[in-house]
């Protein structure tokens, strides 16, 4: 798998969404840009190397993510960071200790990573609406009661494998 | 010889709506605009929502730029103000002894360009506060006088509403009127609280009171009523630059900061049906002074200084007409009039400054309600605007808010940050989004405010902005008149969460800026953006700036309209009595300028 490739992967199992959502986006590369950019290619590449190694490993990665990165101080803010690009196109000041231990870069700043980032945050299909200010359902379709928010995937999700 | 028949200071929707009306019947306008006018064009007004969209903090102002030669509050700039000294890190210089909460915006079409869009009349006793209650003063104006003209305004800002509904606490209408528009849809979380609280009754003030939803008026666009103007209809009115857009709300739930769309109502669309031949617009354009004669008896001119990005114009313009009109928000009225020295001799200008404190509760419902849709309110509790309890406390509504804890507490970008930082990811967040945030509601109280000497307007040498002019300095506190409405407000939302089966998330925290305790409970509260007093009206000269025309008791060449004209609050968003009163104000100019000239 190349970086994007692997980064997408990685993504389909912080998030709950499937690879067709977030490639509909178009913000896999934008958001691998930023984290790289930001954290910087050592520790982007790190993220993706471990992820990688546990993707390859087939099966339900879920205790793999949670133990090797999620858990981790060094991988598990970076983690962090990439569902709230992905849920809320917003890029979070790493934390404290994260900057104070791995480096910090004066471009982290808690900031929106693009008015298109924004669009495509996932938090509103999660809830069932729509991103305020973009997408609008049309007139009237307030009144109506909600639909039922459509069901994440349950037990392994889209692995590579799946791809022609 | 004059410049022109009528200057106009300020195009918000004051600003605009006499400047429609005054062009419209042969008089020649000049408007002066503060602010840039960067949503006069839809490729503009498309640069406004995509830097909204880039905002990391979507408040009110954040599609709406900024300049120091014509600086504007934020709601970001509220602090703790530091016991007996002033905040004065940004615009506002707030010396307390609790911060104004509210914000307004200078551009083209003023604050209507992040309103939400409610447009309720005031009710008849809001006119007669003093003589039914004993508080505040009463209006020179009742509710009858200016009955014809709330018609005008729901006219001029396209509003949407059933009549059916809108027959409460002594408001009336002529038997045969429609609204130019059928009301907008409740939306789901209205029908579900309807079918719970209506004639639900509860218990407050040592008496009983039963629950009504009522939908609320909004200049939003919606479905025209044919029977309008006795039977000639309305036409919605879209997007200015792009008039085939937002001829219905598309529920983009984006009405403030900014609709993408300009079906909401703003006072650009007001501006362009003005006659384009006998108005003049200087955007970018300060207004600093006005002059006055020798006697002081008139307004000989107004000064105003332009700007641009790379900084102010060479010197100041003096500019010359037969009316002034100032209408630039409250706040900046009465700081317009106190660096001239003018209109105040009842020293009545800059006080009594108000705003209607903005109280939340909010709760999880049981069950899905379809949070964070639709536009953010479209109905409320209005029953409690009026009643026997205003001898002892304020009126207020309920706003029913569509959009969930987006105000109260950032959702849903706050639930998702405490989601991830609490180790959820993958599907075990998505599904923990998809379960909480859609149950989330929340109610607003729209509370009342007594105008108060206390709560004013100054300014001082010692504070100016980039064009030297002087920044208002803001003195303000609530009294317990207001804090009593805040406690039933919690007494009502208690009761109203059980019936709804709710349960109460309700927490105000010692560290908000606006923190305040009253009979052993702490509350925190808003500004609701709804700036008046400063420049009351009267029939009175010694205790008034302004006349029931709105115009100055001093210079009789001088009207200072808007929100700052009035004398008491009400529990009414009031921009619908300000379109009101403006257009009650284009009549009388018309009529001067008539006179005049035959």
């Amino acid at each position: 798998m190349n970086p994007v490739q692997t980064f997408l992967q990685l993504s389909v199992h912080l998030t709950g969404f499937s690879e067709t959502e977030l490639l509909g986006s178009g913000q896999a590369q934008p958001f691998l840009d930023e984290i790289t950019s930001i954290a910087g290619e050592r520790a982007a590449g790190q993220l993706l190397g471990v992820a990688g190694r546990i993707l390859e490993q087939g099966g339900d990665p879920n205790q793999a993510i949670q133990v090797e990165i999620m858990k981790d101080p060094y991988l598990g803010p970076l983690a962090r960071n990439v569902i709230v690009m992905w849920y809320l196109g917003q890029w979070d000041q790493l934390p404290r200790a994260w900057r104070d231990a791995y480096g910090a870069n004066p471009s982290d700043i808690t900031h929106i990573v693009s008015d298109a980032a924004y669009r495509s945050g996932l938090v509103w299909v999660a809830i069932g609406s729509h991103p305020s200010g973009a997408k609008a359902p049309g007139y009237a379709s307030w009144a109506q009661p909600p639909a039922a928010s459509p069901a994440p995937p349950t037990g392994p999700v889209a692995s590579s494998s799946s791809r022609p | 010889m004059t410049d022109y028949d009528v200057v106009i200071a300020g195009a918000g929707p004051v600003g605009a709506i006499l400047a429609r009306r005054l062009t419209r019947a042969g008089v020649s306008v000049l408007v002066l605009e503060a602010g840039a006018a960067t949503g006069a064009t839809w490729e503009g007004y498309q640069g406004n929502v995509l830097t909204h969209q880039s905002a990391i903090a979507k408040v009110p102002n954040s599609p709406w730029p900024d300049s120091p030669f014509a600086p504007e509050p934020s709601v970001l700039d509220i602090a703790k103000i530091p016991p007996g000294g002033v905040d004065a890190n940004h615009y506002l210089v707030q010396a307390g002894p609790m911060p104004f909460g509210s914000d307004y915006t200078k551009t083209s079409g003023g604050t209507t360009m992040h309103w939400l869009g409610t447009s309720l009349r005031m009710v008849p006793a809001d006119f007669e506060l003093r003589s039914r209650y004993g508080q505040g003063v009463d209006w020179p104006l009742s509710y009858d006088d200016l009955e014809p003209y709330y018609r005008q305004a729901e006219l001029e800002l396209g509003i949407a509403a059933n009549v059916e509904d809108q027959r409460y606490l002594g408001i009336w209408f002529p038997d045969d009127y429609v609204y130019p528009m059928f009301r907008i849809p409740p939306s789901f979380s209205d029908q579900v609280f309807a079918a719970q609280l209506d004639g639900y009754t509860i218990s407050l003030d040592g008496t009983t009171c039963a629950l009504q939803v009522t939908s609320t008026p909004q200049g939003r666009n919606s479905m025209p009523n044919p029977a309008y103007d006795g039977g000639r209809g309305y036409e919605p009115l879209g997007a200015v630059g792009n008039p085939h857009r937002g001829l219905r709300c598309e529920g983009n739930a984006s009405c403030i900061p900014i609709c993408p769309v300009q079906a909401k109502y703003n006072a650009l669309k007001t501006l362009a049906a003005a006659a384009a031949e006998r108005m003049d617009l200087v955007t970018q354009a300060v207004v600093s002074k006005v002059l006055l004669t020798s006697d002081a008896k008139r307004v000989s001119g107004l000064v105003y200084q332009t700007y641009d990005g790379s900084g102010p114009g060479s010197t100041p313009v003096t500019v010359t007409a037969d009316v002034y009109v100032l209408a630039t928000s409250a706040i900046e009225n009465a700081k317009i009039l106190l660096a001239s020295n003018a209109a105040n001799s009842s020293g009545q200008v800059g006080l009594n400054l108000m705003d209607h404190p903005f109280v939340m509760t909010w709760a999880l419902m049981g069950e899905n309600i379809g949070a964070y849709r639709g536009p953010g309110s479209t109905s409320g509790i209005e029953i409690l605007r009026d009643g026997a309890f205003r001898k002892d406390r304020a009126a207020f509504r309920v706003e029913l808010a569509n959009w969930g804890w987006d105000f109260p507490a950032f959702g849903p970008y706050l639930q998702l940050e405490e989601a991830v930082a609490g180790g959820a990811f993958g599907p075990r967040l998505r599904q923990q989004m998809a379960e909480d945030v859609p149950r989330q509601i929340r109610f607003g109280f729209v509370t009342e405010q007594l105008p108060s000497p206390a709560n004013r307007v100054e300014i001082s040498n010692a504070w100016t902005d980039a064009l030297g002019n002087p920044r208002p300095v803001i003195h303000y506190q609530l009294d317990d008149y207001v804090l009593k409405s805040f406690k039933a407000a919690r007494q009502l939302s208690s009761q109203a969460f059980s019936r709804l089966g709710a349960i109460e998330m309700t927490s105000y925290s010692p560290l908000s800026p606006t923190w305040i305790t009253y009979d052993g409970q702490g509350y925190s509260w808003n500004g609701a953006g709804h700036v008046m007093g400063t420049h009351r009206m009267s029939d009175r000269a010694d205790q008034g700036v302004v006349d029931p025309d709105q115009r100055s008791f001093d210079h009789d060449n001088l009207f200072v309209a808007g929100g700052g004209s009035m004398p008491t609050s009400s529990a009414a968003n009031p921009t619908l009595t300000i379109a009101a009163l403006a257009c009650r104000t284009a009549d009388r100019i018309t009529a001067d300028l008539g006179r005049k000239a035959s």
